[in-house]
């Protein structure tokens, strides 16, 4: 390993650490669920009333301030692995059926 | 000819099958797209034996392959674009000289986290800024990795001919 790919890991390490220590603080916990679909808002709701969103494509569940995608048409089930999201600006994004789920 | 046209169709099938084992590893809990980047590593040796033609050629051939195969076409746009322009970064990077195996194998892997990014940003919202540090922290790690392999490669493999 030359010394330049040590000292280039290191600035980007200190980039990351900046990055997450801005994304940390800026997420604060979120109130409402936004799903978008095609870049359209199709859904728009409160995080603390349990709720099962059925959009054909996917599910989506609403419970105890938090969101999951419980089932999704598509292969690779990436929205349904991903964890719950509950903060202010996380999302699930179900890139096949162009879902995005938002907490704001 | 028909020497090189045999060693790019075994590499990209090569690269190919590392595709599909990553598959079978899911990384996404960390953020969406997460990957080793083993296929990479393919391309990475060619750049490291001068032949960016074949790198490129390689990366197209098999990412092209592996959406028909495997995924899900629409995530074509995400891994093509991502593909061709870490490519051509790791090129340049390389034709400096300033970093080794491992600097541009990052650099590559951070360009591809990068164009993913931008691409999600135009598809999605800007929503998708949140995971940036999580790229950035994968594309350090596996990135080095992957540098790292393909360079003790390149040295074992003293040439293809």
């Amino acid at each position: 390993m030359k010394k330049a790919d040590v000292k280039l890991i290191i600035c980007l390490a200190a980039v990351g650490v900046i990055l997450l220590a801005v994304v940390l603080l800026c997420s604060k916990t979120g109130k409402t669920v936004v799903i978008t679909q095609n870049n359209k808002q199709i859904y728009s709701g409160s995080l603390y009333e349990d709720k099962v969103i059925d959009l054909k494509t996917n599910v989506i569940e609403i419970k105890n301030g938090k969101v999951d995608v419980k089932e999704a048409v598509c292969k690779n089930q990436i929205c349904v692995k991903h964890k719950q999201i509950s903060k202010k600006g996380e999302q699930i994004a179900c890139i096949p059926n162009k879902i995005l789920i938002t907490v704001e | 000819m028909a020497k090189k046209v045999a060693l790019y169709g075994v590499l990209a099938s090569v690269g190919l099958v590392f595709s599909y084992v990553e598959t079978l590893l899911p990384l996404t809990f960390i953020a969406p797209g997460v990957k080793i980047g083993l296929a990479n590593g393919i391309a990475l040796l060619l750049i490291l034996k001068n032949d960016i033609k074949g790198a490129f050629l390689v990366n197209i051939i098999r990412i092209l392959l592996l959406n028909l195969l495997f995924v899900n076409p629409f995530s074509l746009i995400f891994s093509l674009s991502a593909g061709v322009v870490s490519t051509l970064v790791m090129w340049l990077v390389s034709k400096t000289k300033i970093f080794g195996a491992v600097g541009f194998s990052v650099l590559g892997a951070l360009t591809h986290n990068l164009v993913q990014t931008v691409v999600a940003l135009i598809l999605l919202g800007s929503g998708v800024l949140y995971y940036s540090p999580f790229l950035i922290f994968s594309a350090i790690i596996s990135g080095s990795a992957i540098g790292f392999l393909a360079k003790v490669l390149d040295k074992k493999i003293k040439t293809f001919f």
